[in-house]
């Protein structure tokens, strides 16, 4: 009997141990006055903006940050924000426009931008702060040798070539109000076959002759480097997709400071400079912290 | 996501048969595909020391690479589509049919081989009227695990173009739509439980301590 009462013994020790340090790690060293939440979505150009943002804030005021990197998508994202486990994630204007408040009627960039904050101030007691300057909207995307050789500039051009062309679009893109079934009617397409692909690998096939025609992001560094082209959008049917962090009204209220960093943070960043950074963390693999870092060194934050 | 449960299922019911019936040939010729490989490998590693050890070693290697980097390395030899999504599921399902294999001829005592080989059985008399009949219940077991196997991660094929229920997953994981993601999960579990059920009566009806 000896050693197992010796066992349950060192059991129980470890699991009291345990529960100790587990109950230290969570509510330690966090001053939650003192501490600003901040999430992002599961991909990359949401974790680069999200460094900008937690590096900025970490330089230039007293607050510390917590990071909530990762987070499984949109709903997941918002979700966060509205019950309030996170102070503030980096959002795209046409996705809350269309994904989140349910709007069908594509407006313009800046029309977007507003419905989208009178909607977060009423529905969410959230506010979109100053946008950073990309749009990373969808865009069809071909090789770019072919728009060259067969005459493509806009989706139109498409239109004739679409029966023996093959495309590949990512399954997000395959149901969204915005994506391929209205597109297809709208430009009036009719693709020899249509795939659902991964992102990541969609670049690849289409780089690799197995499909003609991607949708991608605008903002993806993989079209300049994988010798591809986007097509430009000639009716409009894209919604604007205008990346802003969107913060919780407590939090701004909250730190009053935070205002000046965003407003200096505005429009500091173009779609091509936010496509050279996807691609140091896409395919050059550094880690998106540094890449952040460098970025804020180099705007003199 | 506004409308009934009824119309929801309605207006998917085409392409549910569809991507059904995608599912299960996809599996279906995976699994044929890893026999065909497989139960011959597994004959010859109880043979050649060698074998064994080079062609488990290859084969539990493949087992840990995750589906996406497996079908990223694919990719620039077999392109997109079914035939890269039907090797990289023969790839997983052949540890289990080799390797249950191997064990079924291993482990079959020795004095039943004596007296095979008493009898003057030949090599090729010895494996296919002894040795298969007496492993083959451990042989279908392996199969039906690689069936079930099978049956999960052909969803995978989604990633690169060759249907599937996945195509309902990946699409409903997108847009945090749980009827679709259900759409996709259900069948292909019910699937899997079929199929195990439906192997498990084979493996059951071949077993020879039944028949004594």
């Amino acid at each position: 009997m000896t050693p197992n009462i010796n066992l349950i013994k060192s059991l129980w020790s470890g699991i009291i141990l345990f529960g100790f340090f587990l109950t230290l790690h969570q509510c330690g060293a966090i001053d939650k006055e003192k501490t600003l939440v901040l999430g992002c979505k599961n991909f990359t150009e949401q974790i680069i903006l999200g460094e900008i943002i937690a590096q900025a804030i970490e330089d230039n005021t007293d607050l510390s940050v917590m990071r909530k990197w990762n987070l499984g998508g949109t709903m997941i994202c918002h979700q966060a924000l509205i019950s309030g486990e996170i102070d503030l994630y980096p959002e795209y204007t046409g996705t809350a426009y269309i994904n989140i408040l349910n709007n069908q009627h594509i407006k313009d960039a800046t029309d977007t931008y507003q419905i989208v904050q009178s909607a977060y101030q009423k529905k969410f007691q959230c506010k979109w702060l100053p946008p950073f300057g990309i749009n990373n909207t969808y865009t069809i995307t071909v090789r770019k040798s072919d728009a060259i050789q067969r005459k493509w500039r806009t989706i139109s051009d498409l239109k004739l070539d679409s029966i023996n062309l093959s495309a590949g679009f990512t399954s997000e893109f395959m149901v969204r109000h915005d994506g391929y079934p209205q597109l297809k009617q709208k430009y009036n397409l009719d693709f020899a076959k249509v795939v659902d692909l991964e992102p990541g690998l969609m670049y690849q096939a289409i780089a690799n002759n197995n499909i003609d025609v991607i949708c991608g992001f605008s903002t993806d560094g993989r079209i300049p480097a994988f010798d591809l082209v986007s097509l430009k959008d000639d009716l409009h049917f894209f919604p604007p997709y205008y990346a802003a962090p969107v913060i919780r009204l407590d939090a701004l209220q909250k730190h009053p400071e935070l205002k000046q960093i965003f407003d200096k943070l505005s429009h500091s960043i173009d779609n091509k400079k936010m496509q050279e950074m996807n691609l140091l963390v896409d395919e050059k693999k550094i880690n998106p912290t540094i890449v952040a870092q460098n970025f804020l060194q180099e705007f003199n934050f | 996501m506004n409308d009934s449960l009824y119309l929801f299922l309605l207006n998917h019911l085409p392409a549910l048969g569809q991507k059904t019936m995608e599912h299960f040939i996809l599996t279906g010729i995976a699994v044929s595909g890893a026999i065909l490989i497989g139960i011959p490998f597994g004959i010859l590693a109880s043979r050649r020391i060698m074998v064994r050890k080079i062609f488990f070693t290859i084969a539990g290697i493949i087992q840990t690479i995750p589906s996406l980097a497996m079908l990223a390395f694919l990719l620039p030899f077999l392109g997109i589509g079914v035939i890269p999504a039907i090797v990289a599921l023969i790839l997983y399902a052949l540890l289990p049919i080799s390797r249950n294999t191997y064990t079924g001829i291993t482990e079959i005592d020795p004095s039943i081989l004596e007296a095979s080989d008493g009898l003057g059985f030949s090599h090729n008399q010895r494996l296919y009227l002894v040795e298969i009949p007496i492993a083959l219940p451990t042989i279908i077991a392996g199969i039906r695990t690689a069936a079930v196997i099978c049956v999960g991660v052909a969803t995978l094929s989604a990633f690169i173009g060759a249907g599937g229920l996945g195509d309902f997953i990946n699409r409903g994981l997108s847009m945090n739509n749980t009827r679709l993601i259900l759409l996709g999960a259900i069948p292909s579990g019910i699937m899997a439980i079929a199929l195990d059920i439906t192997i498990g009566a084979i493996e059951h009806k071949f077993s020879w301590k039944n028949k004594s």
